[in-house]
């Protein structure tokens, strides 16, 4: 027991570190900091310019959905407008074939 | 019988409350000839920003267009008789009571029926059914019987001459 208790004193006998031990620790601690530190930034700059990205990319698809509304919308108008014109064009047919066959007609004026 | 109604008045400014045509959606299933668009007042601004430029035929497009608060057309071409009903058209015709007939043709002979409403201030309503087509176009906001005349020959609408019939107002009637 007294054998045993003597290797563990020995084993975990206070030891000085050897020199320039503590310049060397600090120095490496310093390089480390530098070195995760520059990951950060670069991260800080790609997520702005993703964000900047994906914000024109957003404005550029709401502005070329906008183009396609307004040009459906456009087509629509036109096509509504050519309807119009067809169905004035059959009331004005009517009118002349009720008129050219209008030998029995009569005014009520 | 055919009734012929002209009623024709000039710089008259039209506009319309929406007429209610969804009784008529029931009809789309029964053709595959349909026109339906419906265009409110935003989507007419939307559209008149890609008017710009176009050349002279839209420039009277462009023109009416400030005027306008909707478009609204259903137009059915059916193939056979008899798909629609007289309640249909009814049902729109009560909803323009007030309305001026400035137009209107009545063949009962062929079953046919058109029908130009206008009611200054509120718009336009061209009707126009037969055995085998209904058609309802409601140009609401403010347009001048003017303005219309100009589109003729506009995107192939056809010319409107209400000079002519200024003012006058006749209602024949034919057996």
């Amino acid at each position: 027991m007294d054998q045993f208790e003597n290797d563990l004193k020995q084993a975990l006998r206070q030891v000085d570190p050897p020199a320039g031990f503590e310049q060397r620790v600090l120095a490496r601690l310093a390089r480390e900091s530098a070195a995760t530190r520059q990951p950060s930034r670069f991260t800080a700059w790609a997520t702005a310019a993703g964000l900047a990205f994906a914000s024109l990319g957003g404005v550029a698809i709401y502005q070329q959905q906008q183009q396609r509304r307004a040009m459906e919308a456009r087509d629509q108008l036109l096509l509504a407008l050519r309807v119009t014109s067809e169905k004035l064009d059959v009331v004005r047919s009517r009118i002349n074939h009720s008129s050219a066959s209008d030998s029995g007609l009569h005014s009520n004026e | 019988m055919k009734l012929l109604s002209l009623v024709l008045c000039a710089s008259l400014t039209l506009s319309a409350q929406s007429l209610d045509l969804r009784h008529l959606d029931r009809l789309a299933e029964k053709t595959g000839e349909v026109v339906n668009v419906t265009l409110d007042e935003g989507l007419i601004r939307l559209a008149a920003s890609f008017l710009k430029g176009g050349g002279e035929d839209l420039r009277e497009v462009r023109n009416i267009l400030p005027g306008l608060k909707g478009i609204y057309v259903r137009s059915y071409n059916f193939e056979t008789a008899n798909a629609y009903s007289a309640a249909d058209v009814e049902k729109i015709e009560q909803q323009l009571k007030g309305w001026s007939t400035i137009v209107e043709v009545r063949s009962g002979r062929k079953g046919e029926h058109s029908k130009v409403m206008l009611k200054p201030g509120q718009g336009i309503v061209v009707l126009n059914s037969g055995p085998r087509e209904l058609t309802v176009v409601n140009i609401e906001g403010s347009i001048t019987m003017e303005q219309l005349e100009k589109l003729g020959g506009h995107l192939g609408i056809p010319e409107v001459d209400v000079k002519k019939n200024k003012s006058s107002s006749k209602v024949k009637d034919e057996e």
